[in-house]
């Protein structure tokens, strides 16, 4: 993996939800990328990598193989493919395996954040000291692909170690390892009434007190957000909190604007004073 | 109603027909995969007997939405269109509005995955 970083240059790819609901990922991710030194191309369109409609019984696998092949062969065109969603991560891994001769890599941006969690951490120096954040990896990255995942090395996961390298404390809670419920299905089951799994997980999220939720997937992203606003409308959750992609985070602890550069106003939580002048304001009351 | 793998599993062991509210259960978050002694691919089962409902035209009232994911694929290539106009609008100056695609890759996109989904009731796939 350090190999492929080392040529500085690689494609952007940011599937369905970053593109059409938290577009605040994709220009983070790009931001901090280009910041880190690469060079990064965006493909020529973003052709969805087929994960709703595999889950939803409409295609297989055979089928995926052959949506993966036409993304990177003539969409993307590039050998190095990093993308912020762990259902495209997957599905373009577990595609690319079955067509070896593809030679082509899809990173995760957390694990590029991950590789290079020194050099941020010199750059942003403690930017998120006192800051307390609780972490979700998400199932398509840590079970779906466990023989290729990062693990931690300074915390249990590759998000602990690159909040612990921002400065900020990680805390523990109960349903750490619980899925988000994200792919529940089916969709109407799951707009009319919240999934038991998302209660559980966000629930124990918010009873650990912490100033936000870092995450890793646009679509973890979207179901821990929603669910806290839907069961705060219901009177189930007296507070709420902020959920971040991971290259939000990395953005902001580099100095980005949270509204033009980070798109946290996009947010169905959005951060407690979205005009705070400091990453602290932005998350923690005055 | 809860999932168990081992009840699908079982099932399929056993040659029973698909159990099918219990099979929509799933997430697909492939906890059982990691941790399964046997190393079976379970979510792969699953998905397996979803799509054989789905063919049989089983679950089309219920994954309507998912028509309209393929609709928009096939158009601008995201499941869905940006939510909002705050969206739309981050994304215009950016660059990062979905555009649409031009018809020699919509015509690859429909040989790859055009026409799949849910049939009407009671027509064989």
């Amino acid at each position: 993996m350090e190999e492929l970083l080392k040529r500085r240059s690689l494609t952007f790819y940011p599937g369905c939800i970053a593109t059409s609901i938290y577009p605040g990922v994709t220009y983070s991710s790009i931001k901090v990328l280009e910041k880190l030194g690469f060079k990064v191309l965006s493909p020529e369109h973003v052709v969805c990598c087929g994960l709703p409609l595999e889950i939803a019984g409409m295609i297989g696998r055979e089928e995926l193989k052959m949506l993966t092949s036409y993304n990177m062969r003539r969409l993307i065109k590039h050998d190095v493919v990093v993308t912020p969603c762990n259902g495209c991560y997957r599905t373009f891994n577990v595609a690319l395996k079955k067509s070896p001769s593809e030679n082509i890599e899809c990173l995760h941006v957390a694990e590029v954040l991950w590789l290079l969690r020194e050099k941020i951490s010199e750059m942003v120096q403690d930017s998120l000291k006192g800051l307390n954040v609780v972490t979700h990896v998400g199932c398509h990255y840590a079970y779906a692909m466990h023989a290729k995942a990062i693990r931690g090395v300074d915390g249990e996961d590759l998000l602990e170690d690159i909040a612990l390298s921002l400065g900020a404390n990680v805390l523990s809670y109960e349903e750490k390892a619980t899925c988000c419920g994200a792919t529940a299905m089916k969709w109407p089951w799951v707009l009319e009434a919240l999934s038991p799994v998302s209660r559980l997980k966000v629930t124990s999220m918010v009873d650990a007190d912490a100033d936000l939720i870092l995450v890793m997937c646009t679509a973890c992203q979207l179901m821990i957000d929603k669910t806290q606003y839907q069961m705060r409308d219901l009177g189930e959750l007296d507070k709420v909190i902020p959920v971040l992609h991971v290259s939000q985070l990395v953005g902001l602890a580099l100095g980005f604007h949270p509204v033009e550069d980070v798109g946290l106003h996009l947010h169905l939580v959005p951060p407690k004073d979205i005009s705070a002048t400091s990453i602290k304001g932005l998350f923690k009351e005055a | 109603m809860s999932f168990s793998p081992r009840r699908v599993m079982l099932n399929v062991a056993m040659g029973r027909e698909a159990l099918h509210d219990h099979l929509w259960l799933c997430l697909l978050c492939h906890t059982c995969e990691a941790v399964c002694p046997n190393a079976v691919h379970i979510p792969e089962v699953v998905e397996a007997l979803r799509r054989m409902l789905v063919s049989r035209g089983l679950e089309r009232g219920d994954l309507e939405v998912y028509l309209e994911a393929l609709d928009n694929i096939l158009s601008r290539g995201v499941m869905m269109a940006p939510v909002n106009d705050k969206v739309r609008d981050f994304n215009e100056p950016r660059g990062l509005n979905p555009r649409l695609l031009p018809e020699y890759v919509r015509a690859e996109l429909r040989k790859i995955i055009g026409g799949r989904g849910p049939k009407p009731r009671g027509k064989k796939a």
